[in-house]
C-alpha cells in the first residue's frame, strides 16, 4: 500500500484549494470576496438588526407590541387579503397563461408585455390609479356604487390591488410549464377516451400544479409585504383597514421603534417561512418537469 | 397550430378569451389608462406646469441620482456574484443564492426599517454618526441604501441561471489561448451574457426609480430635498392635487412602459427569455 | 378490424401533406407505412387515429364511416413516438388511465382494473414496475408501458408512430420481434409508421411506400424488394445502382456504349430512361461483351462476398456490385459490368 502511494507524482501536484474545487478560471477570491462582503453589509447585517433588537426586548414586551390587538387585526388583513388575492390570481392567472400559450389572437404581444406591468409600474402609481378607479365617481366605482358595493377604503380595495400586484407571479410561473406540456400527452389522453375536461383535470392540471402553487405562494408572499399600492385604497383605519406594513410606519412615526421592530420580526418570520415553502415548491416543480 | 383532438370547442375558447381579456382590461389596462386620463384632465398646459414645477424637477433629479448610484452598484455585485457562483464549485453555494434572493421576500417597509435600526438616531451607529455629523437616515444616503437593498437580487438572479447554462467552456478556451482573466471576461463572457445583463438592469432600474415603501421609511419627506418621484406623487395626491400627482405618476408609468417595450424587444429580437421573475 | 381510406387529402397552409390516398387494410394485417420524412406517413396514421382530420375523403372502420368521429370515441390504441407517458402518474396509473376515466356505468370495478393492469404489465414484462414513475424507466421499458397503456382499452386497431425510433439498435431488434408476436397473439390489426426499411420489411405483412404525400407502392415486403413499382421505391428500399440510359428499340445505350440488359426489362420503353439494378444482380463480363465500363476504385468485403466499387467511364457516377470472394478485380483495374436483373424507368435521372 505504501509503495502505491509513493508512486504518485509527489511534489508536483498543485495544492488543491482549501475551500473550493480546483479550476483554471481566475477571479474566485475577488468575486467571492466582493459578493460576500457586499451581501453582509447590505443585506445580512441590517436584517439581523431586527432580530437582535427584538431579542433584547424580552418575550413579554415583544408579545405586547407584536401581538397586540391592533397588530393582530393588521396581520389578519394583510394575510387574509393576500390569500384571497392569490386564490383569485391562481384561477385567472392560469386562464391568462392558457390564453397566451395556447391561442393566437390579435394584440397577443401587447397582452403578453402588459402582464408584467405590475413588476414595472411603481407601486405608488398603481395605488393612486386603483383608488381613482374605485372611488364613488371613478370609472368603476361609479358602476359599483349604485349596487351598494364599496371597494375604495374597504378591505375589498386591498384585495383588488393585491390581485394586480400578484398576477404576473402566477402567469409567469405557469406559462413555461404549460408550454412544456407536450401535445403528445394530451393526444394520448384523448386516444384513451378522455374528454377535453378529463384531459385538463387529470393530465394537464397535475403537470402544472407545482408551478401553479409556486406562483400562488409568490403572489401571496408579495401581497403580505405590499405597502405602496395598498395604502391609498385601504381606509387605513386601525383594527379595520390597516395593513401590517402601514402599522410599522405608524409606529415609526410615533418613534415607537420597539413596536415597529416587533411587528417587523413577525413579518420577516412569515416571509422567510414563505420563501422556504416557495423553494420547496420550485424544487418539486423542477423534479416534475425533468423527464 | 393545435388540431381538433387537443383543442377546446369554439365556445369554450371564446369564453376563456372573453374572461381572460376582461380580467386583463379590468386589472391591467384600466389602471394604466386612468393614470394618463387623470394627468391630462386639466389640459396639456396644466400637465406641463405640474412637471416643470421646481419640487417636481427636484424629485426627478433625486430619482435619477438614486438610480444612477444603486443600479451600477448592483451590476458590479451581480456580475461578481454570478461569476463566483457559476464558474466555481464550493460548499454552501445554494445558501448563498438564497441569501441573494432574500431582499425580494422582505416587505419594502421592513427593508427601510432595518436601516433606521442601524443608522437612525436610536440605532446602533446613531450616536457615532451624530457625533461626526453624518446623516444617513432621513437623507439621501439612506434612500440609496434602501434602494440598493430592494433591487439587490435583480442582476444576480438574471445572470446566475444564464451563466450556469453557458458553462465554463468559453472561459477555459480563452484562458488556454493565453487570455488574462479580464480579457476572458470582456471577450468570452460578456458577449454571451449581455442580453441577460441588460434584462436584469432594465428591471433593476424600473424598481430603483419606482421604489416607494422602503424609501418612504428612510426619507425625510422634505420637498425639493429628500423626495423621489414616487414620494412626490404621494404628497401631491394627499394634498388633493390630483392633476399634478397624476402628471408625475404618468412619467413613472411611461418609464414602466418603456421598460416593458425594451424587455419585450429583448425577448422577441434576441430570443432572450427572462429566467427570473422580478418583483 | 378492416380499414378503408377513400381519397384522403390534407394540406397544411399551402403545403400538400397528403394527395388523394386510397388504401384498404385487411383485418389482422400488420401494415407498415414507410417513407422519408415529409412523405406524409405520420399524417396518414394520425388521420386514421382521428388525431387529425382530412380536408377531404372518408375513413371507414369495418365499413362504417367514422371520419367525423373524435379520437376519444374511436377506441383505437395509439403509441406515440416519444411515448407521451403521463409523468406525474405511476406506471400502473398510466396503464389504468383509459379505464379509470370511463363513465361510471362503463367503468370496471377498482379490483378488476387493478387485475387488468397487472395482466398487461405482465404481458409487456414489466410486472414488478407498476409503482415506478416513467422517469425511472429505460427507453425500452417506457415504450412497453406506452404499449400496455394503449392495449388497456382493448383496441382492435393498434397504431404506432415510429415505435422504435428512439431506441438503441439492440433493444429495437428485440422489441420488434416481440411486438410481432403480440400482434399475432392478440388478433390485432396494426399499422406502424417507420422510415427504416429493414423494420418495415422484417415486420410487416404489407408495406405502403409513401413519398411526397402519395402512395408509391403497396405490396408484400418480397414484392417491394423484388419488383419496385417506381424508381423512388427502387432507390428508397434496398441498395441500388442508377444509370441514365437511352432506349432505342431493343437496344440500350449507356454512356455511348451498347449495354445488354435482361430482355424482360425493356417492355415497351423508348427514349431517355433510368436503369436500376441491385449490387448483387450484376456480373463482371469480358471486354467483348456489352457491359458498363468502369474503373475499380474500392474493393472491400461485404457479408460473405466482395463489394466492388467503380467509377463509370464517361461520368462521375459510381457503380457497386457484389462478386464472389475469389473473383474480385484489383483496384484501378478496368472492368465491365452487366446487370443480370434490372429495371428501367422512363425519364431522366433526378
Amino acid at each position: 500500500m505504501t509503495s502505491l502511494a509513493a508512486d504518485g507524482p509527489r511534489g508536483r501536484v498543485r495544492r488543491r484549494p482549501l475551500f473550493r474545487a480546483p479550476s483554471i478560471i481566475p477571479g474566485f477570491g475577488l468575486t467571492f470576496g466582493l459578493s460576500l462582503t457586499w451581501l453582509c453589509l447590505i443585506v445580512l447585517i441590517p436584517l439581523s438588526a431586527v432580530f437582535i433588537k427584538t431579542a433584547g426586548m424580552g418575550w413579554q414586551h415583544f408579545a405586547d407590541v407584536a401581538l397586540s390587538e391592533r397588530a393582530i387585526a393588521a396581520y389578519r388583513l394583510s394575510f387574509g387579503a393576500s390569500l384571497g388575492a392569490a386564490f383569485i390570481n391562481a384561477v385567472f392567472g392560469l386562464l391568462i397563461a392558457w390564453m397566451l400559450v395556447r391561442y393566437d389572437f390579435p394584440g397577443k404581444r401587447v397582452v403578453n408585455a402588459l402582464v408584467d406591468l405590475p413588476f414595472a409600474l411603481p407601486t405608488a402609481v398603481a395605488g393612486i390609479a386603483f383608488t381613482t378607479l374605485y372611488t364613488a365617481n371613478g370609472w368603476i366605482g361609479r358602476v359599483l356604487e349604485p349596487l351598494g358595493i364599496q371597494v375604495a377604503f374597504t378591505w375589498v380595495g386591498v384585495v383588488i390591488t393585491l390581485i394586480f400586484i400578484g398576477l404576473p407571479f402566477v402567469v409567469r410561473s405557469v406559462e413555461p410549464v404549460l408550454a412544456d406540456v407536450s401535445r403528445d400527452v394530451e393526444e394520448a389522453a384523448a386516444s384513451l377516451g378522455a374528454t377535453r375536461a378529463q384531459t385538463f383535470r387529470r393530465v394537464i392540471l397535475p403537470a402544472i400544479f407545482p408551478a401553479l402553487m409556486t406562483g400562488f405562494a409568490m403572489a401571496f408572499a408579495r401581497g403580505v409585504g405590499e405597502y405602496g399600492s395598498v395604502i391609498f385604497i385601504a381606509g387605513n383605519m386601525p383594527y379595520r383597514t390597516e395593513i401590517a406594513p402601514l402599522l410599522i410606519i405608524t409606529q415609526l412615526e410615533q418613534y415607537d421603534y420597539q413596536g415597529a421592530t416587533g411587528i417587523a420580526t413577525v413579518m420577516l418570520i412569515a416571509s422567510f417561512s414563505l420563501l422556504l415553502v416557495i423553494n420547496l415548491l420550485q424544487a418539486w416543480s423542477r423534479k416534475r418537469t425533468v423527464d | 397550430m393545435r388540431n381538433g383532438a387537443t383543442s377546446e370547442s369554439r365556445l369554450a375558447r371564446a369564453v376563456i378569451m372573453a374572461i381572460g381579456l376582461g380580467f386583463f382590461g379590468l386589472f391591467l389596462l384600466m389602471p394604466l389608462l386612468v393614470v394618463f386620463a387623470q394627468a391630462l384632465a386639466g389640459g396639456i398646459g396644466a400637465y406641463l406646469d405640474a412637471i416643470v414645477e421646481p419640487d417636481a424637477l427636484a424629485a426627478i433629479r433625486l430619482t435619477l441620482l438614486v438610480a444612477a448610484i444603486s443600479v451600477p452598484a448592483n451590476i458590479v455585485f451581480g456580475i461578481a456574484a454570478a461569476w463566483a457562483i457559476t464558474k466555481f464549485d464550493f460548499p454552501g453555494k445554494s445558501i448563498l443564492i438564497t441569501f441573494i434572493d432574500l431582499p425580494f421576500s422582505v416587505s419594502p417597509v421592513v427593508s427601510g426599517l432595518i436601516y433606521v435600526l442601524l443608522f437612525g438616531a436610536q440605532g446602533w451607529l446613531g450616536p457615532w454618526l451624530a457625533e461626526h455629523d453624518i446623516q444617513i437616515i432621513f437623507a439621501v444616503p439612506g434612500m440609496v441604501l434602501a434602494t440598493i437593498f430592494v433591487t439587490f437580487p435583480f442582476v444576480a438572479r438574471e445572470l446566475i441561471p444564464l451563466m450556469a447554462e453557458q458553462g465554463r467552456d468559453d472561459e477555459e478556451a480563452a484562458l488556454s489561448l493565453g487570455a488574462t482573466g479580464w480579457q476572458t471576461f470582456w471577450h468570452a463572457t460578456l458577449p454571451n451574457i449581455r442580453w441577460g445583463l441588460l434584462y436584469g438592469v432594465l428591471l433593476c432600474n424600473a424598481r430603483a426609480m419606482g421604489e416607494f415603501g422602503a424609501v418612504s421609511v428612510v426619507s425625510g419627506h422634505i420637498r425639493g430635498e429628500t423626495n423621489t418621484m414616487p414620494l412626490h406623487v404621494e404628497i401631491l395626491y394627499n394634498e388633493y392635487n390630483f392633476i399634478a400627482a397624476f402628471a408625475v405618476a404618468s412619467l413613472l408609468a411611461l418609464l414602466a412602459l418603456v421598460t416593458l417595450v425594451l424587455k419585450s424587444l429583448l425577448e422577441w429580437r434576441y430570443d432572450y427569455h427572462g429566467k427570473g421573475t422580478g418583483h | 378490424m378492416s380499414i378503408r381510406l377513400d381519397t384522403i387529402g390534407k394540406s397544411f397552409g399551402g403545403f400538400t401533406a397528403l394527395g388523394d390516398i386510397n388504401l384498404e387494410i385487411e383485418p389482422g394485417e400488420f401494415l407498415a407505412l414507410l417513407g422519408p420524412s415529409g412523405s406524409g406517413k405520420t399524417t396518414l396514421l394520425r388521420i386514421v387515429a382521428g388525431l387529425e382530420f382530412p380536408d377531404h375523403g372518408r375513413v371507414f372502420y369495418d365499413g362504417e364511416d367514422i371520419t367525423d368521429l373524435k379520437v376519444a370515441d374511436r377506441g383505437v390504441g395509439f403509441v406515440f413516438q416519444h411515448y407521451a407517458l403521463f409523468r406525474h402518474m405511476t406506471v400502473a396509473d398510466n396503464v389504468a388511465f383509459g379505464l379509470t376515466i370511463r363513465k361510471r356505468r362503463d367503468r370496471p370495478a377498482k379490483a378488476e382494473i387493478r387485475d387488468r393492469v397487472q395482466k398487461l404489465l405482465d404481458l409487456v414484462q414489466l410486472g414488478q414496475l407498476g409503482n415506478r414513475y416513467p422517469a425511472q424507466l429505460s427507453g425500452g421499458q417506457r415504450q412497453r408501458v406506452a404499449l400496455a397503456r394503449a392495449l388497456a382499452i382493448e383496441p382492435r386497431l393498434l397504431l404506432l408512430d415510429e415505435p422504435f425510433g428512439a431506441l438503441d439498435a439492440r433493444v429495437r431488434k428485440d422489441l420488434r420481434r416481440w411486438l410481432r408476436e403480440l400482434h399475432d397473439r392478440m388478433g390485432l390489426t396494426s399499422i406502424f409508421v417507420t422510415h427504416d426499411q429493414d423494420e418495415a420489411l422484417e415486420l410487416a405483412d404489407r408495406v405502403v411506400v409513401m413519398d411526397h404525400g402519395v402512395i408509391e407502392q403497396v405490396a408484400t415486403p418480397q414484392q417491394i424488394y423484388d419488383e419496385p413499382a417506381s424508381a423512388f421505391v427502387f432507390d428508397f428500399v434496398g441498395e441500388s445502382n442508377q444509370v441514365p440510359v437511352t432506349v432505342d428499340g431493343d437496344r440500350v445505350i449507356a454512356f455511348d456504349r451498347l449495354l445488354d440488359v435482361p430482355p424482360a426489362t425493356l417492355a415497351g420503353m423508348g427514349g431517355a430512361a433510368r436503369l436500376f439494378f441491385r449490387p448483387h444482380d450484376a456480373e463482371i463480363v469480358g471486354e467483348g461483351a456489352n457491359g458498363l465500363a468502369a474503373t475499380v476504385t474500392l474493393v472491400r468485403p461485404n457479408s460473405g462476398s466482395m463489394r466492388v466499387e467503380g467509377k463509370l467511364e464517361g461520368s462521375d457516377r459510381l457503380v457497386e456490385i457484389d462478386v464472389a470472394q475469389g473473383a474480385a478485380p484489383g483496384q484501378g483495374e478496368r472492368i465491365f459490368v452487366r446487370p443480370t436483373r434490372a429495371k428501367l424507368y422512363a425519364g431522366t435521372a433526378g
